[in-house]
């Protein structure tokens, strides 16, 4: 190799480039994801937690990419190894395909697919039922390139009958389609190989007939003799993600990567062994590449995961690190009209603060689409169970936690709801249930411990200061429910009617009035929540004032409102009779600078927001 | 590479060692017994039942467990996990049978041997080998994974008979329930149900399976509760209008509810259906024939005979306490088919109770009920209790000995009568386990003992309730191939008379 052959560096410098560019874009934007990633994971090193993996073709890749997940815990661990293992991918599929040094880079277009496609997941990380899903693309990708070169570097033909029969009877079950995949690289191979050779030996006919039929035969003698928990659309699929009808566009980037990986799996065959690891043209085919390669770099480097997304995990991991200041502050930095997850979600950090009176409608407020494909889901799988929880709806929190744990399988942070709902209703042996698992994990054991002792030590859970508050704004009443589907529907009804209870409770249903706009259920509860405080929150002045003047009655002094809110709600009649001929729109634009962190604002121009 | 025989055999030796080790000859002896989960101190034990392995759960470095019987030697398992080997249990079991096996704990802790008191079992009558269930979790709403299974008490192995996921997809769902079989499944005949996609009741006949469809314009619903006849080619259904509401502040968190139900038999044979009852003020459900197949009880309760049909639902949203079953008994002719007018066998409403789940006894002595505050659907009720009824002298009574402050609920007998089978949620108050009881012939049941599992702490990672479960004398002989045949299939109509 001459020294100044400029082709010199491109192998390191592809690998050290990938390494660095994924462990550095993880680790700056993408941290709280990870963290995301491993709390919607779990991996238990327990055999029956193998044998449940074990359950659908591909358990092993499952098994093994929940292990890996579980390292997001710290995002800087799981970053790094993700790059790791990114990197090494590279390099195996540089080996398993020959490729030659000009076309070094190539090998990191399947690897940077996969981080592409778990990037622009987005919502999908809270609904979607594929464990492990960080991983199995990666692993899986190794797996079929491994298998391949193994397959390719068997000379005789009978053995490569076998290897390829082993390689779908035993490694479907193992590796589910990453093994049909690589399978069909082998097949493909074969046939490139004797179509160069113009002769179609025995052993190839045999491979080719023999594998096509297995193929195809594999996952439906799984189907009909074995079962265990694959669905039958998904078994020659299983374990890649489980997208719905009309998600096409999820599939892009798996699909790429198969057909490059296909791609290269038939020009080693057409090349021969070792033409194909010879450079040729090198400085050309070296730029092309690297302009293949900057595909997948570019759309993961220009791909923005939207700010109400960001917002949502950056919100729900502040509030389940109980950071709730953190979380305030990270509502309020949302530039754009907030989703309704992101509203119900910054109320709770102003609840927990003990603020929410004061500040409720100074946050961002609205009702912005989620911009995701499975928009219909995105409060209930992202928000309900959390904020619910907070909102002292226990057994509703339970039932949604349920729900998730019933539709995608053990996860850290429903059993971590599990059991702390379980634990303020009573139910101490069944918080024990929830925490047994998670204090067999590798990083939430602490939490385990720490949740534990208050399983055997009830009268300590008034220690916490999460669950106290939280047990305050239990309902003391039962009666039976139904949400009828529509969380906001049964929500804000339920608590703006709720007229007793703790002071706790009752301040929280004052507040849930305001947010309901029922005036009248504000005004009928405040006098026994006055009784006991010495000054009206900011909104509840603001409320007051203006339930007196739609009501042509004067503010009752013993509320002791501050001068300065009758001046600016005068102000505000003002300037609204003055806007009053104007759309709806303007009126709200034009309102928002003065008065949009006010009652007023929210009560006239938010009147329309759709709940759901 | 010399080495190797010699580490062969170490290994060997370790290996041995980890499954035998001897009995400390200097050990203390401790006041009080060592815990074991599951707690099978004191139970009575079917001569045929599966190894009980058990967690010793006291702390030590070291554990020896000596099983054996009366002035017998027996052998001993170490750790803290006593996994039994099987074919010594088995030998064991039968120098027992009649009388008691013993396990005697040893406990190492800094550097000295604590004998506890032993764990003593009675051995008594065999029990049927195999028992039928659902896995499904306490779920609310969605349902995701749920399957039918085939547990061999003898052994640990668990078959699954069929699992609905499969045949679900993206967009349609499929639920399976009920599995039940006629006779302990000697005559090899049994039914579940498919709800959803491909839905239907399968009837399955030794190797063969059929799909049918109970639902007729004139029925509320297709067949729900199974009932076989004993002999005849005959099962009783209820019919039943079934939601669920939720309590927003109570332990009990689920209120499942009829709105409506009825009660249908069904000819395997002739493939008819006919009413067997059939008002539209009474919630009939719950069918279950007694042992010779000559009466049939069900449990109802009435609703206020003025409500209107459309009045329903909210009644039984905010008088879901007040909605209380009665039992029931209804005279029946194998040879004319017909059933005789119905008499009321436990008014529970009475004295503010309701009874579900009416199971007679094979010998027709005694009939065992769940009895809780209200409703339906006693598995969500924290106070439902097994209660038995004695119906040659018409005492009833609480079955203390099984029962636990959580939930005792579904139930059954064994073939020979001298067990019962039933659900509990006494573990955690949600997770639904199986227990076994000893019932002597005077009525007495005996300490109930936890399904046993190869891994003990199975019981607590396996985050599924065990649902509906009922003994088979006979295992099922139909393939998943034939019941997935049969269940893509379209299901064969049914004729009402």
């Amino acid at each position: 190799m001459a020294k100044n052959d400029p082709l010199r560096y491109l192998r390191t410098g592809t690998l050290l480039t990938v390494a660095l560019f994924t462990f550095g874009l993880l680790v700056i934007g993408y941290s709280i994801y990870l963290q995301r990633l491993d709390a919607y994971s779990i991996f238990l090193p327990t055999p029956s937690y193998f044998a449940q993996c074990m359950r659908v073709p591909g358990g092993l890749l499952t098994w093994c990419a929940t292990f890996l997940t579980q390292f997001f815990y710290y995002p800087w661990l799981g970053a790094a190894l993700y790059a790791l293992l990114l990197t090494a991918l590279v390099l195996l599929i540089a080996k398993a395909f020959a490729l030659p040094r000009p076309l070094f880079p190539i090998a990191a277009v399947p690897p940077l697919l996969g981080l592409l496609a778990l990037l622009q997941l987005g919502y999908l990380i809270f609904s979607l039922k594929s464990p492990g899903i960080a991983y199995t693309p990666l692993l899986g990708c190794a797996a079929s390139a491994a298998l391949f070169w193994g397959f390719r570097c068997v000379r005789n033909g009978f053995v490569r009958l076998g290897l390829l029969l082993a390689l779908l009877f035993g490694g479907y079950p193992l590796l589910g389609s990453y093994a049909l995949f690589a399978a069909l690289l082998c097949l493909a191979a074969e046939a490139a190989g004797c179509l160069k050779a113009r002769a179609l030996p025995l052993s190839s006919a045999a491979i080719t007939a023999l594998g096509s039929v297995a193929i195809f035969a594999v996952p439906r003698l799984w189907i009909t003799h074995v079962g265990g928990l694959l669905m039958e659309q998904l078994r020659y699929t299983a374990p890649l993600p489980r997208f719905y009808e009309g998600e096409g566009v999820m599939w892009i980037p798996y699909l790429l990567a198969g057909l490059l990986l296909l791609a290269l799996a038939l020009r080693t065959a057409l090349r021969g062994e070792q033409a194909a690891a010879e450079p040729r043209h090198g400085k050309r085919f070296a730029a092309i590449a690297l302009l293949v390669l900057l595909v997948p770099s570019g759309a993961i480097l220009f791909h923005r995961q939207d700010a109400n997304f960001r917002t949502t995990i950056a919100l729900q991991q502040a509030l389940q690190e109980q950071q709730w200041a953190r979380a305030t502050a990270i509502a309020e930095r949302l530039d754009e009209e907030p989703t309704r997850l992101n509203v119900l979600l910054g109320h709770v950090s102003l609840l927990r603060q003990g603020t929410a009176a004061e500040r409720m409608f100074t946050l961002p407020n609205g009702a912005a689409p989620y911009r995701t494909l499975r928009a219909g889901r995105a409060l209930a799988d992202g928000g309900v169970c959390l904020i619910s929880y907070h909102l002292g709806r226990i057994n509703y929190a339970y039932h949604w936690a349920m729900e998730y744990h019933v539709e995608r399988g053990m996860q850290v942070e429903q059993l971590q709801f599990l059991a702390k709902c379980a634990l303020l209703n009573g139910e101490y042996a069944l918080a024990q249930r929830y925490l047994h698992p998670l204090s067999r994990t590798l990083f939430h054991r602490r939490w385990a411990r720490r949740y534990r002792q208050y399983a055997l030590h009830p009268e300590r859970i008034g220690e916490d200061a999460e669950l106290a508050s939280i047990a305050r704004l239990m309902p003391d009443r039962n009666r039976l429910a139904n949400d009828c589907g529509s969380f906001e529907g049964y929500l804000l009804p339920t608590l703006s009617g709720t007229t007793f209870g703790s002071a706790e409770l009752l301040d929280l249903a004052l507040q849930y009035s305001l947010v309901y706009q029922d005036l009248k259920a504000f005004i009928t509860k405040l006098p026994s929540y006055a009784r006991t405080h010495r000054r009206l929150p900011k909104h509840y002045q603001e409320a007051v004032v203006l339930e007196a003047y739609m009501n042509d009655h004067a503010v009752d002094p013993a509320y002791g409102i501050d001068p300065q809110v009758e001046s600016l709600f005068r102000r505000f009649l003002q300037f609204s009779t003055q806007y009053i001929n104007r759309p709806k729109a303007d009126q709200a634009r034009l309102l928002k600078p003065l008065f949009g962190k006010t009652y007023w604002y929210y009560y006239s121009m938010m009147d329309d927001l759709k709940v759901i | 590479m010399k080495n190797y025989p010699l580490l062969l055999l170490a290994a060997g030796c370790w290996l041995w060692s980890g499954c035998s080790a001897p009995v400390p000859e200097e050990a203390r002896p401790a006041a009080e017994s060592a815990p074991i989960y599951p707690d099978y101190a004191g139970c009575t034990v079917p001569v045929n039942i599966a190894p009980l392995d058990f967690q010793i759960q006291t702390p030590g470095d070291r554990f020896v467990s000596h099983l054996h019987t009366r002035g017998k030697q027996g052998f001993t398992v170490s750790g803290p996990v006593a996994e039994i080997p099987p074919r010594k249990w088995k030998s064991l079991l039968a120098e027992a049978a009649g009388d008691s096996l013993y396990v005697d704990i040893y406990v190492r802790s800094d550097g000295r041997w604590r004998r506890y008191p032993p764990v003593v079992c009675a051995v008594a009558e065999p029990i049927d080998p195999y028992i039928t269930y659902r896995l499904i979790e306490p779920s609310y709403v969605s349902y995701e994974e749920m399957e039918l299974y085939q547990r061999n008490l003898e052994t640990f192995e668990e078959r699954m008979i069929f699992g609905n996921e499969t045949l679900t997809t993206d967009t349609k769902g499929q639920c399976i329930n009920c599995h039940a079989a006629q006779d302990y499944n000697r005559s090899h005949r049994s039914q579940f149900h498919v709800r959803a996609n491909c839905g239907g009741t399968l009837l399955i006949e030794g190797k063969q399976a059929r799909k049918i469809d109970l639902k007729q314009p004139a029925t509320i619903s297709a067949g729900v509760y199974p009932a076989w006849h004993p002999t005849l080619p005959l099962i009783v259904y209820s019919n039943n209008t079934t939601d669920q509401n939720f309590h927003i502040a109570d332990r009990n968190k689920i209120e499942v509810q009829d709105a409506a139900s009825d009660l249908i038999l069904y000819d395997t044979e002739q493939n008819r259906i006919e009413w067997v009852a059939h008002e539209a003020s009474e919630l009939e459900t719950f069918p279950a024939w007694n042992h010779d197949g000559t009466a049939l009880y069900y449990v109802s309760a009435a609703l206020p005979p003025d409500l209107p049909a459309e009045q329903v639902p909210e009644y039984k949203m905010t008088h879901y306490r007040d909605i209380r079953y009665d039992l029931y008994r209804r005279p029946f002719d194998p040879e004319s088919r017909r059933f005789g007018p119905a008499d009321t066998l436990l008014r529970a409403s009475a004295v503010g109770r309701s009874v579900t789940f009416p199971r007679e006894s094979p010998d027709g002595r005694w009939l065992l009920v769940t009895q809780s505050a209200y409703g339906t659907f006693p598995i969500w009720h924290h106070d439902a209790d097994l209660y038995l009824l004695d119906l040659a002298s018409g005492a009833f009574r609480p079955l203390a000995e099984v029962n636990s402050d959580e939930t005792e609920s579904y139930h059954c007998w064994s073939s020979n009568g001298r067990w019962i089978l039933f659900s509990s949620r006494r573990d955690d108050g949600s997770y639904t386990r199986l227990y076994i009881a000893h019932f002597d012939t005077n009525g007495r049941a005996g300490k109930p003992f936890l399904l046993p599992q190869r891994i003990p702490e199975h019981n607590r990672m396996r985050f599924k309730s065990y649902n509906v479960p009922e003994f088979m004398a006979e295992p099922l002989s139909v393939s998943r191939a034939t019941l997935l045949k049969a269940v893509r299939g379209e299901a064969a109509a049914t004729e009402m008379r």
